[in-house]
């Protein structure tokens, strides 16, 4: 019992950092239809953006809350810019083009960034430490002050987002363009400016996900984006790739079967059963467990 | 002149689909554009509406040429249209479908709107208002917070209607309102055309494929025919002139 609440924690803190990074692929497909792959490199390069505020603001020196809360909201803008800048340069150009010239662009943007962080940074740059790390054990589980942050910073960010995108009229817009983008620009909706803001939005939230990630993993890498990128992708595509709710209830769904493997069976079978998962639900639901299967018109 | 088409033409590839037309819709008119199947009747909205952009000639809105301004600045500009095939924003409920087409009139920032300052309230409570009196004048009050891709089909030609209103346009650009629609519906939505068109002071131009209709309530109507115009005038001119029988009537049919 302790082992499964143990595993519970654990893997509820991993899936809420999933479905952070995966909000930014549901959320680019809904309006493009397309798979943003340079979405983990956004998460990756999070991390330097993180390393590099801190360093040069002096929270690295003297530590503060107020300090990790600067580095935060800056780091999140860092990549909201980011991720506008990859999408006005990349993708903009190509939009008429085609979806698979746009993804094999994306392929191209993310092994640009990596390859690029490698040549700028290099490899395991150390994350200095900002947070004191208190662990408290409560009747044998053990609960870490970053298990706590990680909840609570993303079930504030998903009500944030939620609030946005349901209640505002930028949101209203945003669902507009990825329900028909033809009729959006028809009514005068400005499609160009609402599909960036989609890219800052997602690009926000995988900011906030690197920052708690290198907060729990002291160490800043251009290969750091592949895994969770990765993984946030399938669970994306497990919730119903499109769907805001999908992606988070499938990220958290990864997130719990990946420790719970870890923790009853062996870590090194925890990737292979996360990829297994998603053969299995694709299987069984193609349109993923929120979506809606939409057979091709012919 | 609202709207002039001044010698447009768009060829795909080898294909013509438009050829030298001249089109003038003066203000306030509701007018009529007919023709047979694969006429190029739609290609013409699309030229309009910015989604093609013209091989030749020019199409100017109030004497200003619209060509290469794109389908976001030409809906700035004062054009709004419906779709031949349905486009609603399906996932999203049929009050916000309209209330969206205001989006360009609607001025507060997206911190305001997180944060509910007063502009962004006061617009949007504007907003709701403005969509609620429009779906109420076109029947569709009391389903105003269902779905919209729960609507039956001729609810939705409405909404759509109600939803390109919504846009404040000076052009409304009608592609076969009354498809699919019995004799009695397509006439009472062509009462609604034509009322729309005297309440809202709005310029109509519309495709029909139902011609009793279209003659009974367009003041001119232009014909089409393989991309090019073969006639143009009143309804009656319209109904006796012999090139229009032959080519869009057939022999068979009488008008």
């Amino acid at each position: 019992m302790t082992l499964f609440v143990q595993q519970l924690v654990n893997g509820l803190s991993l899936g809420a950092i999933y479905a952070l990074i995966a909000l930014g692929y549901t959320m680019v497909y809904g309006t493009l239809q397309m798979i943003n792959f340079a979405h983990s490199e956004v998460f990756m390069m999070g991390g330097f953006f993180a390393l590099l505020i801190a360093k040069y603001s002096g929270v690295a020196d003297a530590p503060s809350v107020a300090g990790v809360i600067f580095v935060a909201v800056a780091t999140m803008l860092a990549t909201a810019a980011l991720g506008v800048a990859i999408e006005r340069l990349a993708y903009r150009p190509l939009r008429k083009s085609g979806r698979l010239n746009m993804l094999i662009t994306a392929i191209g943007m993310s092994l640009l960034l990596q390859n690029g962080a490698l040549l700028v940074w290099g490899t395991n740059v150390p994350f200095p430490e900002l947070l004191p790390r208190t662990t408290w054990v409560i009747a044998g589980v053990s609960v870490s002050t970053n298990n706590v942050l990680v909840f609570s910073v993303t079930i504030v960010l998903m009500i944030a987002l939620h609030h946005v995108v349901e209640r505002t009229q930028v949101g209203r817009a945003m669902r507009a363009v990825s329900a028909s983008r033809d009729a959006a620009a028809l009514m005068g909706i400005p499609v160009d400016r609402i599909i960036a803001f989609t890219f800052a939005l997602g690009s926000i939230l995988a900011g906030a996900a690197s920052m708690l990630w290198v907060l729990d993993n002291p160490r800043v890498d251009p290969a750091m984006g592949i895994m969770p990128g990765l993984k946030a992708f399938v669970a994306a595509v497990l919730g119903g790739i499109g769907s805001i709710p999908g992606a988070v209830a499938g990220a958290i769904l990864l997130g719990l079967c990946e420790t719970m493997v870890s923790g009853y069976v062996s870590s090194t079978w925890r990737d292979a059963v996360a990829f297994l998962l998603l053969i299995v639900i694709l299987l069984v639901r193609p349109a993923g467990l929120f979506g809606k299967f939409v057979p091709e018109k012919v | 002149m609202l709207l002039e088409l001044d010698k447009a033409g768009i060829r795909f590839g080898g294909l013509r689909a438009v050829q030298d037309l001249e089109l003038k819709v003066a203000q306030g008119a509701l007018y009529g554009l007919i023709g047979p199947n694969g006429a190029g009747k739609t290609t013409v909205f699309n030229l309009i509406t910015g989604i093609y952009s013209p091989s030749e000639g020019d199409i100017r809105l109030s004497g200003a040429s619209i060509i290469g301004k794109g389908p976001v600045a030409v809906a700035r500009a004062g054009i709004a249209r419906t779709f031949q095939n349905i486009r609603l924003f399906g996932g999203l409920s049929v009050l916000e479908n309209v209330t969206v087409a205001m989006f360009r009139h609607q001025h507060a920032t997206l911190l305001e709107a997180v944060f509910r300052g007063p502009r962004y309230a006061r617009e949007e409570t504007e907003a709701t208002a403005a969509a609620m009196e429009l779906l109420a004048t076109f029947g569709l009050g009391h389903v105003a917070h269902l779905g919209a891709d729960e609507l039956p089909y001729g609810l939705r030609r409405r909404l759509e209607i109600a939803r390109a209103l919504a846009t404040r346009p000076r052009l409304l650009l009608l592609d076969e309102p009354a498809a699919g629609m019995n004799p009695s519906e397509a006439h009472e939505l062509m009462h609604l055309i034509r009322w729309t068109r005297d309440t809202f002071a709005v310029t109509i131009l519309l495709i029909e494929h139902h011609m009793p209709v279209v003659m009974g309530i367009c003041e001119r109507i232009a014909v089409l025919d393989h991309g090019a115009r073969i006639a143009e005038g009143t309804p009656a001119e319209i109904r006796n002139d012999p090139v229009v029988i032959e080519a869009y009537l057939g022999a068979e049919v009488p008008a």
